[in-house]
């Protein structure tokens, strides 16, 4: 058996349809597959992302918190969701980020997955 | 997603024991791979926003600026990266997005339609930040997939202040560390053997090239590219304001996804002075001299002494003249363009040597390992 490119592209396209917002949070804990939620999300970051673009088996997430937005915070974790259930697609950890609301800079975020066969 | 297991035993001959021919594991998974995550700020530059002196959410953002607000004036914005994570410290690149194109000093051609970069000679491709953070990188290994070309690599641990050059699937130790990894992969000249090259006409001899009124042509045999000569192309006649040359070749090339380079000479700057400033040379292929495209190369893209000219490909035709059949072209035309029909030159001040079809070369996917 082998999964055809068509197929992929079939799931690329359930996967970037049912996503549809990203979400900050200040948790600092390392990320891990059992997680189920950021662990301390920001709920004024939760925002429709800015953009869903599709290439061939991938799909590239464009997230911006705008200067106007979020909470004066550090912000260290950051996922993608289905904001509808809500389903937690992901979890990532970076270093944190100091934000202030009304500020002079916005945050962006970009995030790529690629789906393939083994 | 399913796994089989098949055993096919031979139960002939005259040992009643069977054994297995064949044990295949049958293994199809797939795979959601995590790719990069770029995290970045962006400054309000000089926008102004409605509604504050300062920021404002005005309504949903129609400009795709960014995020909900509505920005009126988008100057001077500047985006910073900040982070670039990569799950297990490697880096993937697959061209389907230009996120991680240093676009400033690409010069090869970023192909996210078909999934790679397709270089030509003399051309570089160049990413941002593939890691920014907190770790300083010392060591990493950069892997690359390539199709018809030796390109030569490099990696920068420090933002692309030092470029170190380093071998594709061998482990490189920096010798400037740093926190900022980016890769770089360059072609080189028509002979650094980098690319795949068949050569149209060496330009060694004059036979069967014609020439236009006002034209006339002869061997150059001390100043030249490759072989034994080049071309005089010398401008005589004040008829016009052009000299030309053409000819039909003595077989016939498939044109199809392909580059012509040849070398243009320009003596010194009395010559050079000579030329018109727009379209000064152009370049003729196709199948004879009614279907064939050209090319137009401009005075500033010319220099004095020996200028590799090209590429000329279906993607930066200048005119087309006919219906050229990319499959059969096996005429080629070539014409210099003086500012003035008065304007003359001799032998020794414009030669033409070694025109070569090039197929372009590939990279379809690039890993960086780090540590």
């Amino acid at each position: 058996m082998v999964m055809l490119n068509v197929g992929l592209n079939r799931i690329r396209d359930l996967i970037s349809t049912d996503i549809d917002k990203g979400q900050l949070g200040t948790g600092s804990t390392v990320a891990s597959s059992t997680n189920t939620a950021l662990v301390s999300a920001e709920s004024t970051t939760l925002l429709a992302l800015d953009g869903i673009t599709t290439s061939d088996r991938a799909i590239k997430f464009d997230y911006v918190l705008p200067s106007t937005g979020g909470t004066s915070t550090t912000y260290r974790e950051f996922e993608l969701q289905s904001s509808a259930t809500p389903y937690h697609y992901d979890r990532i950890v970076f270093t944190g980020i100091s934000f202030t609301k009304d500020g002079t800079e916005d945050i962006n975020i970009t995030k790529v997955y690629f789906i393939d066969q083994k | 997603m399913s796994r089989d297991t098949a055993n096919i035993n031979d139960q002939l001959g005259e040992d009643p024991d069977v054994f297995p021919l064949l044990n295949a594991n049958y293994n199809e998974a797939l795979l959601i791979e995590e790719q990069s995550t770029l995290i970045s700020s962006h400054t309000l530059g000089s926008a102004w926003i409605v509604g504050t002196s300062t920021n404002a959410i005005v309504g949903t953002n129609t400009g795709t600026v960014s995020g909900n607000q509505q920005v009126v004036g988008d100057a001077d914005r500047i985006l910073t990266v900040n982070q670039v994570i990569n799950k297990n410290n490697i880096f993937r690149e697959r061209f389907r997005f230009n996120v991680f194109e240093d676009t400033t000093n690409t010069t090869a051609y970023w192909d996210t339609t078909n999934n790679y970069i397709k270089f030509n000679l003399n051309q570089t491709a160049q990413s941002v930040s593939v890691y920014k953070g907190n770790s300083t990188v010392i060591k990493a290994k950069l892997t690359v997939t390539s199709s018809n070309i030796t390109a030569s690599y490099y990696l920068s641990a420090n933002g692309g202040s030092n470029w170190e050059s380093v071998t594709s699937g061998t482990q490189h130790t920096f010798t400037n560390t740093g926190t900022d990894l980016r890769f770089k992969a360059t072609t080189g000249d028509i002979y650094d053997s980098v690319l795949s090259m068949t050569q149209i006409d060496s330009m060694d001899a004059i036979t069967d090239w014609n020439y236009t009124p006002n034209t006339t042509i002869s061997v150059n045999s001390t100043t030249f590219k490759e072989g034994t000569g080049s071309v005089n192309v010398n401008k005589t006649g004040v008829a016009a304001a052009f000299a030309g040359i053409n000819k039909t070749l003595g077989s016939q090339h498939d044109f199809t996804g392909k580059s012509v380079y040849l070398w243009l000479y320009v003596k010194d700057a009395t010559e050079y002075a000579k030329l018109q400033v727009t379209g000064s040379f152009t370049f003729g292929f196709g199948n004879d001299n009614s279907n064939y495209y050209t090319w137009s190369v401009d005075k500033a893209d010319i220099s004095i002494g020996w200028n590799l000219i090209g590429p000329f490909n279906t993607d930066n035709i200048s005119s087309t003249t006919g219906s050229p059949s990319l499959t059969t072209f096996d005429f080629v035309q070539a014409r210099l363009f003086s500012v003035a029909s008065a304007t003359t030159w001799t032998a020794g001040s414009y030669m033409i040597d070694d025109i070569e079809l090039v197929t372009p070369g590939t990279i379809s996917y690039v890993q960086v390992d780090y540590v």
